[in-house]
């Protein structure tokens, strides 16, 4: 059953209360096919003046937008009032075209021009239920045109009626065609400019960035999309340049150095991370080859190693993205994600058991550990070495040891302090957390290698296969 | 305004004894009962006809349509009621049948809030707009608001003895013009109510005025003279804006 005639059914329910929450419930539907990940929330009110039905929000968007629901959107006074709820770019969903007086008479068009124009300089859509006909219908039948729908129910303005709807799939259509086939600039920036007709400008933008995306992702050079905006990687913000990222990892090409070595120099690994958070989590592949190159260059200060329940298997030693903490590496026995905010981590939980302290003797005879904070029962203790010392801590920890101390057998090590004398930074370890904390800025590389030796107490087999993984 | 059908008298719908709307005679044969679905909500019973092939010209013209849309903007800016229907939007919402068997299609009907504005006061309220440009046209109200306080008592009447009870109906006069000012106060008491009633006895059929529906109607009749600087007095978008905000709180 069409989106029109649910609502034509729904109008005729006898009881007023069930009638208006049968009308709502089916926009909210036809609304989240038209954009799945927008949110609804229901006003209470019903073809009010002023108060909405709706109010529409997305995680990903800084402003709501609100909906209004009318039987006609196309009648004499509507253009007033467009005018005087404007202000805040809202939808009008007209629920019965069939009721508009206006027809095909001069008078009538002159009305249709005068509801376009208040429209589009109040970036207010004007559409009605065949309209959402026509998008919902294309979208049962491909899912991609989810990005044309979207844009509308976003950032559409103007009088998108069942024709406009139906201008819009099908310049979408020629667009993604000649995008993945012919690649004809001229042809996709015209069947944009049918399409952009129908958005304002800043959700053109992002609209082309959706495009521009598939271009990439067919084998298309970056710079010669035929977009309202020149191409430079650089100037583009993060969510564009997660959305380059994301079609290069899709591309069937092999993707040359060169194109990553431009993506690295354009973003942070912190700001793809954030970029990345509600995407398609990302495991190895391509992202190994990015992240190998980038490693040197991007930087953290933040790490958060959470362990693993068991021991993986396969796909140790990859590179993740996606998800809440960002861009992060999978070791043997924990997971690794990289940060320059320590806020990234504030939720993150562990529940990892303390190191026993005789089972890392080995590690702590390395000269860069220079400080340990132990729990034994009875006490905590912490040690930090001197600059002048001539001894570490493994040494000071095994003189206490091979006293045959069962105390000192059985401490835990909390906390741990290690110098790093090329990047000059100390890292301080805290094992509770599974929170690593660099006091300035290292490369994510050797924040890797410090936390598999450290943290996640690789043998040196495995810190030989990371190493040779990280390149 | 024509009341058609001659319907034989029944019962008091205040002693208890009241009777669906159907069950006399003339009504049986004439077939009001099939233009009548008794709809029972939470809050209400409310009785729509459901033959939309009543015309009373009110549907015509764009004039009409802006001044009850005007009307219906200016309520709801008070946001004290909400207007879900009016006659060019749905007629069905909009008409009541009458107890002589005819039917009456309102111009609005609105749903009144209570104080805390988010609640509904449980009032239904059918408003006549007239948007009137002329003495000579405001003089017409003082036959034309009798006849609609006629009406209003006629579709309680009805809906009582449709549904058993109490409808709880409202019914508002919204002018443009001010009528009648020497007898301004009268015009929504209980006598004056059984005066246009008895005055249009043809839109209550065999039925009696009832002195007790003439005091409930006469408390539930509205009559509101629309000044021609109302929009000069609603509040403006910012401060809806501020309301709404509020408004949204409360459920965002």
């Amino acid at each position: 059953m069409s989106f029109a005639s649910e609502l034509h059914d729904a109008l005729q329910v006898s009881n007023h209360d069930a009638s208006v929450d049968a009308v709502h419930r089916i926009v909210i539907n036809g609304l989240r096919e038209l954009d799945p990940k927008a949110k609804p929330r229901q006003t209470g009110y019903f073809n009010h003046s002023w108060a909405p039905d709706l109010v529409v929000g997305w995680d990903t968007e800084e402003s709501d937008r609100q909906l209004f629901l009318r039987f006609d959107v196309a009648n004499e006074g509507f253009a007033r009032e467009v005018e005087l709820l404007g202000l805040d770019a809202p939808i009008f969903l007209g629920l019965a075209p069939e009721a508009s007086p206006v027809s095909r008479t001069a008078r009538g068009r002159i009305v249709a021009d005068e509801i376009t124009s208040a429209a589009r300089e109040h970036q207010t859509l004007v559409t009605d239920s065949t309209a959402v006909d026509v998008f919902t219908s294309e979208v049962s039948i491909r899912r991609d045109v989810h990005a044309a729908t979207r844009a509308i129910v976003r950032g559409g303005h103007g009088v998108v009626d069942d024709n406009a709807a139906n201008e819009i799939v099908s310049a979408y259509e020629r667009a993604i065609g000649e995008i993945e086939d012919g690649r004809r600039k001229g042809e996709v920036r015209s069947a944009l400019d049918n399409i952009e007709a129908y958005l304002t400008g800043r959700n053109a933008l992002v609209f082309e960035r959706e495009l521009r995306s598939r271009w990439i992702g067919a084998g298309g050079v970056p710079e010669e999309f035929p977009g309202l905006e020149s191409w430079t990687l650089a100037a583009r913000t993060p969510q564009e340049v997660a959305d380059l990222v994301e079609a290069l990892f899709q591309q069937e090409e092999d993707v040359p150095e060169v194109q990553w070595r431009e993506v690295i120099s354009s973003i942070t690994a912190n700001s793809l991370g954030v970029a990345f958070k509600d995407r398609k989590a990302v495991r190895g592949g391509r992202l190994n080859d990015l992240a190998r190159l980038g490693q040197e260059i991007w930087h953290a200060d933040w790490a958060f190693a959470p362990e693993l329940p068991s021991t993986p298997m396969i796909d140790v030693n990859d590179w993740m993205l996606g998800g809440n903490y960002g861009l992060g590496l999978a070791l043997a026995n924990c997971e690794v994600f990289f940060s320059e905010d320590g806020r990234r981590f504030s939720q993150a939980k562990s529940n990892a058991q303390l190191p026993v302290l005789s089972q890392r003797l080995a590690v702590l005879d390395d000269a860069a550990v220079s400080g340990i904070g132990l729990v034994t029962p009875q006490e905590d203790v912490a040690i930090s070495l001197r600059e002048s010392a001539t001894h570490t801590i493994g040494a000071l920890i095994d003189e206490l040891v091979t006293e045959e101390s069962e105390t000192w057998r059985s401490a835990l090590i909390a906390e741990m302090t290690i110098e790093l004398v090329s990047a000059d930074a100390l890292v301080t370890i805290n094992f509770r957390t599974r929170k690593i904390r660099a006091t300035k800025p290292i490369s994510l590389r050797q924040a890797a290698l410090v936390i598999a030796r450290y943290v996640a107490a690789l043998p040196n087999a495995e810190m030989k296969a990371l190493e040779r993984s990280l390149g | 305004m024509t009341a058609e059908t001659r319907a034989s008298s029944g019962a008091s719908v205040l002693d208890g004894t009241a009777r669906p709307i159907a069950a006399g005679r003339d009504r049986s044969a004439s077939g009001v009962a099939q233009h009548i679905r008794r709809v029972r909500t939470d809050d209400n019973s409310r009785i729509m006809r459901q033959d939309q092939s009543v015309s009373t010209g009110e549907e015509s013209g764009e004039i009409g349509r802006l001044g009850v849309n005007a009307v219906k903007r200016w309520l709801e800016a008070t946001m004290r009621f909400q207007v879900p229907y009016t006659v060019y939007d749905n007629a069905v919402r909009v008409t009541l049948p009458l107890v002589n068997g005819s039917v009456k299609k309102f111009d609005m009907l609105a749903h009144h809030y209570d104080s805390d504005q988010q609640t509904l006061s449980k009032r239904d309220i059918y408003v006549e707009v007239k948007t009137i440009g002329t003495l000579k046209s405001a003089r017409k109200q003082t036959a034309q608001y009798k006849e609609f306080v006629a009406t209003a008592y006629s579709a309680t009447k009805a809906a009582w003895l449709s549904v058993g009870r109490d409808p709880t109906f409202e019914f508002m006069w919204a002018t443009r013009h001010p009528w009648e000012v020497e007898h301004f106060l009268e015009l929504t008491t209980p006598s004056f109510v059984e005066s246009c009633v008895g005055t249009h006895a043809g839109l209550i059929g065999d039925e009696v005025c009832e002195t007790p529906i003439a005091q409930l109607l006469a408390d539930r009749l509205w009559v509101w003279h629309i000044p021609s600087r109302q929009d000069e007095m609603t509040m403006g978008p910012r401060y809806r804006g501020y309301v709404l905000q509020g408004v949204m709180g409360s459920f965002g």
